[in-house]
């Protein structure tokens, strides 16, 4: 897909993976892969300073889960009640966008 | 997937310190663990994949993540901007600029310093898009902005403001203190500490010498590091560290540039001439003429013909007496000439610092020429050579 378009919607997309399960990063990179059979490749260092962003933002908070890999606990990602309010105002950002193209695509 | 046992491989570990290189040291170790993470669990996933060599997965693991100085300035626009802001005073406007270009919001990892700079001793010019000065306004011209001043800056040569050495520091994650007596103080997330100053008050803030920064940040990089710091440009110096490039905005003033090359040609000296010994030894740097014992001389202009490119810049050093050195910089013109003046009417040009010194029966002063743009300042003697024409007589008085 075109990054401009992944980059552009990064939050909405982050945010969507967070809605209903708290993930650590590297889990929110499988997710986004599997959910949409590989459509969204990230760029994957982007990634983490756009968690890190949104956190500072309040649209995420961050919990310890189990011991990883490394010895240490993971860091979990869920999303807070501000995320929750952004998530749906970019959800109705993006279909008013979306469904001005279609009907450009219709006239 | 199988459990595997993986340890960080260097190139892994080398990574992580460069992502993790611009942050405050609260934060760098909460990133650190959280990348590392990542890589062991995407290689050992990787592993299991059938690759069965640990380095390989270690490395198609870095390559998907991206690159470092990507991580490192994106995550620097997150915890540092807002701090830098804060810190910078009445520079917040121009410095969030810049940090926004170095998270690369402008498609480049380049910190851009503001240079102030003294045309004459009553005028004092900054770039344009600086942090205006509490003083009054001489002239405004295409890219300058000169003040009328009566603060005497003799001695401290072009200067950067303490807001702006901050930006500069924090991007790599040090901390900039001001010690009683105005001396600055540079701590870098390793430990290491470097001091310096002292600050002049100029229109309501302070300033220190440009020169000094790029002279802090060479000196307290690591020396064994596996990017070294590389200095390019001579009327707009570049220092390139760890990916980030910091490039002065002096308006192409040489002087700027004479400053910072002769900053680095004393520590060329320091290590390359005195083996790192702890010999105090002067410098002198002077443009037309010196001072000796038989009064004033006028200097020679030496024009030597290089292999180098166009805009390389070379250092030459000869030695005065044993604990006095001259030192002069010039950039290689479009077809390979440099110029350059010294007291010396008469240069034999060496491969070895230790021939620096005595004239010989010719009345030939031994000089040394050294590149020092892009290449690493580590291995500076590697910047050593010798024109095919190993010596030199003055060029021609000018015509007045």
């Amino acid at each position: 897909m075109n990054p401009d378009l992944l980059r552009g919607n990064l939050d909405l997309i982050l945010l969507t993976i967070l809605e209903h399960t708290p993930l650590y990063g590297f889990a929110i990179i499988q997710e986004a892969r599997e959910r949409t059979d590989g459509y969204f490749q990230f760029k994957e260092g982007s990634l983490y300073p756009a968690l890190h962003r949104l956190e500072q933002d309040g649209l995420l908070a961050t919990q310890l889960g189990e011991v990883g890999r490394n010895g240490k606990p993971r860091k979990y990602y869920a999303i807070t009640d501000a995320g929750r309010q952004t998530l749906t105002a970019k959800r109705a950002e993006f279909a008013s966008f979306t469904g001005a193209v279609g009907q450009l695509g219709r006239s | 997937m199988t459990a595997t046992t993986l340890e960080l491989s260097p190139a892994a570990r080398a990574y992580l310190r460069h992502a993790t290189w611009g942050l405050p040291r609260a934060r760098q170790r909460e990133v650190w663990d959280e990348l590392e993470e990542h890589l062991l669990t995407r290689a050992a996933q990787l592993q299991a994949s059938g690759i069965t060599s640990s380095d390989a997965a270690f490395n198609r693991a870095l390559t998907e993540l991206g690159s470092p100085a990507r991580i490192s300035a994106g995550m620097t626009g997150v915890y540092l901007m807002p701090k830098l802001i804060l810190l910078a005073g009445t520079g917040a406007v121009a410095l969030s600029a810049a940090l926004y270009a170095l998270a690369g919001g402008s498609g480049g990892n380049t910190l851009t310093l503001p240079v102030l700079t003294s045309p004459s001793p009553s005028t004092l010019c900054a770039p344009q898009n600086s942090a205006a000065l509490a003083l009054p306004v001489e002239s405004r011209r295409t890219k300058l902005l000169c003040y009328k001043s009566t603060v005497k800056t003799v001695g401290f040569g072009p200067l950067l403001s303490l807001a702006a050495i901050q930006a500069a520091v924090g991007v790599y994650g040090g901390t900039v203190k001001v010690a009683p007596g105005d001396q600055l103080t540079v701590q870098l997330p390793g430990g290491q500490t470097s001091s310096g100053g002292p600050m002049i008050n100029i229109g309501e803030q302070p300033f220190i010498s440009a020169a000094w920064l790029f002279g802090v940040l060479i000196h307290l990089h690591p020396h064994d590091s596996a990017t070294p710091p590389i200095l390019s440009g001579y009327g707009l110096p570049r220092l390139t560290l760890d990916d980030v490039v910091i490039q002065l905005n002096t308006n192409s003033d040489v002087n700027v540039a004479r400053e910072v090359y002769f900053s680095l040609a004393r520590e060329a000296v320091h290590s390359l001439v005195l083996q790192n010994s702890e010999q105090s030894v002067g410098y002198e740097s002077s443009i037309d003429r010196s001072e000796t014992e038989d009064g004033w001389v006028q200097h020679a202009r030496h024009r030597v013909q290089t292999s180098l490119a166009q805009g390389e810049v070379v250092l030459l050093i000869a030695q005065h007496t044993s604990n006095n050195f001259f030192i002069q910089s010039g950039e290689v013109t479009p077809d390979g000439w440099v110029e350059l003046a010294t007291p010396q009417r008469k240069l034999r040009f060496v491969s070895d610092p230790a021939q620096l010194g005595s004239v010989a029966a010719n009345g030939r002063t031994p000089a040394l020429l050294i590149r020092v743009t892009n290449i690493p300042l580590n291995q500076l003697k590697a910047g050593i050579f010798v024109p095919r024409r190993a010596t030199s007589d003055p060029l021609a008085a000018r015509q007045p």
